[in-house]
């Protein structure tokens, strides 16, 4: 447990001034703020379009235009990325032999690394639903036409915050399978274009009974919300769950057995 | 396993698939020695690193460190082992400091141990500097500063000058000798280049194709190779027909060469070409260069 807390420690530090970490912070940061700026700069046009919503119908509009972007296109491909810049660091610097030459369970460097990427994605998903919530406070205060104070905060936060969690869930699987594919090939393509290309499979089977099986098709299913209440644990996150379970396992058993070259 | 020797590999055979690449073979290095392992490109060297570090899957139990069995006693011999493999390995993006400060937090050490490093491989002027900007053979310091951080007892450098300059292996030169000497390290150093090991190593391994072809002492492999007499005169012909009567005479373009026996033979041979009246221009003992040695002995395997 002590090694595995220093090699993650190890992990953050090392991945200061990388794409890897700060993906993770911008990407939120942009897209709340790009989405905060439109209803902040339309917001007359908004109201108008929206023919004088209530503070409910305005915050689940505005939430849903970050969230639609982020689960449907942008948040797989980040996660595609981040899984092969999280490895690549290695691969690049080739230091996997360095890193298996240290007196370090094999198994420590592997889940050190993983643990590491699912609290860089855990981090990005906190910070939307922080900034996107704050937007929207800010949003309440500079533009009162909203109405956005007189709805229910509380329920709103709830739902937000279920919402992002279920995402994170749903992208649990994608994490396993690509964190795999970029810890086995070092080059770029391979584990990024295999990515994209099942990510854009995936978009095309979407309507398909059987998409659900398909963990690059589960962050869009997880925002699609029907009901009032927000249910976390669905059949899409099983799927998600199992996904990640298996993947993870696959990768600590090629890490542990493999020879390094 | 009881012995005094820091790595101890008895038969150790290894295949890349159907690709042959060590063959039996079994290395004895002593504590405290710079050992030198030898060979070609290709001849297994860099395989057997990675054996010696349980990088490599091998199925035998043969290789044993500090008297320990490796796969079996991973972590525990691996507290005691730095190591360098097939040129540094550096996150570019991070300063050399940082780059140290990374293995360090893994292994729990403090940064004054850090700055000590620095120090030792000469690098406390560049430690701000990002590592994707140095030399190779600041590079090359680093990379061992980084194996040299946990303080092991037992140093496995795989080629570290390989691709550098005459003044940056020197450099590398002189800080393997002052681990040795200074700090009491066992290094175990691979190269290609007899010359390098030569000037730094105690003990020798020498591999080719697979197969170690010898092992032992320094001075054994350099006894090993026979030393000869150099005669230059005003008359090379003539004094190679005197000589040839008592001696073996070797010719070549510019000198004539005498199987070296004493300081005395020596002496008879320039009295012998005195009285016949041949200007004597040079008569010098020759040690056959080890890189000749070198290729006598993995010749012949």
């Amino acid at each position: 447990m002590k090694y595995f807390l220093l090699s993650l420690k190890s992990e953050f530090f090392k991945s200061k001034n990388t794409l890897a970490f700060w993906g993770a912070i911008l990407l939120p940061v942009i897209l709340c703020t790009i989405v905060f700026l439109g209803y902040y700069l339309k917001s007359e046009a908004i109201i108008k379009a929206m023919k004088n919503p209530s503070g409910d119908r305005v915050w689940g509009e505005y939430l849903f235009a970050i969230l639609a972007v982020m689960g449907s296109l942008i948040l797989p491909m980040y996660l595609i990325f981040m899984t092969y810049t999280v490895n690549n660091l290695e691969h690049k610097a080739e230091t996997w032999k360095s890193l298996f030459s240290l007196p370090v369970p094999k198994n420590t460097v592997y889940f050190s690394k993983a643990f590491y990427t699912l609290i860089l994605v855990f981090i990005s998903l906190l910070l939307f639903v922080i900034l996107s919530f704050s937007y929207g406070l800010l949003l309440a205060k500079l533009k009162p036409d909203y109405h956005l104070m007189d709805a229910d905060l509380v329920k709103i936060f709830t739902t937000l915050y279920k919402i992002y969690l279920k995402l994170y869930i749903a992208s649990l699987g994608i994490i396993a399978v690509q964190f795999l594919l970029s810890l086995v090939w070092s080059d770029f393509m391979k584990p990024m274009g295999l990515g994209f290309v099942l990510l854009v499979v995936s978009m095309i089977v979407l309507r398909w009974d059987y998409s659900y099986l398909i963990p690059y098709a589960l962050p869009i299913k997880a925002i699609a919300i029907s009901g009032k209440e927000v249910e976390i644990i669905t059949k899409e996150m099983w799927v998600s769950l199992c996904y990640a379970a298996t993947f993870f396992t696959l990768g600590y058993f090629v890490i542990t057995k493999k020879s390094v070259k | 396993m009881v012995t005094d020797d820091i790595i101890k590999v008895e038969n150790l055979s290894f295949s890349f698939g159907q690709q042959k690449v060590l063959n039996n073979i079994s290395l004895n290095v002593p504590k405290g020695s710079v050992y030198g392992f030898l060979g070609p490109n290709g001849s297994g060297k860099t395989t057997t690193i990675k054996l010696l570090l349980n990088l490599l899957q091998n199925h035998e139990n043969n290789i044993f460190l500090f008297g320990k069995e490796i796969k079996a006693n991973r972590e525990d011999v691996l507290k005691k082992v730095g190591s360098l493999i097939e040129g540094p390995a550096l996150y570019h993006h991070l300063s050399g400091f940082d780059n140290l400060k990374a293995r360090a937090i893994i292994l729990g050490i403090n940064n004054e141990r850090i700055n000590d490093i620095l120090s030792i491989v000469g690098l406390t002027d560049a430690a701000k500097k990002k590592a994707g900007k140095y030399s190779l053979g600041m590079k090359q310091r680093l990379g061992i500063g980084l194996a040299l951080l946990s303080d092991p007892e037992l140093l496995i450098l795989d080629e570290p000058t390989n691709g550098l300059d005459p003044n940056g292996i020197i450099e590398i030169r002189n800080l393997i000798k002052k681990l040795s000497i200074e700090h009491q390290k066992t290094i175990f150093i691979s190269s290609h280049l007899l010359a390098e090991i030569e000037r730094i190593a105690t003990h020798v391994g020498i591999l080719y194709q697979g197969n170690l072809s010898f092992e032992g002492k320094i001075e054994d492999l350099q006894s090993l190779a026979k030393s000869t007499l150099c005669v230059d005169t005003d008359d090379n012909l003539k004094a190679a027909t005197i000589l040839n009567i008592n001696y073996e005479v070797l010719k070549d373009d510019k000198r004539l060469r005498i199987p070296y026996e004493s300081p005395e033979q020596a002496a008879a041979i320039n009295k012998l070409l005195i009285q016949n009246d041949i200007s004597v221009y040079n008569l010098f003992k020759e040690k056959k260069d080890l890189e000749s040695l070198f290729l006598d002995i993995t010749q012949t395997v």
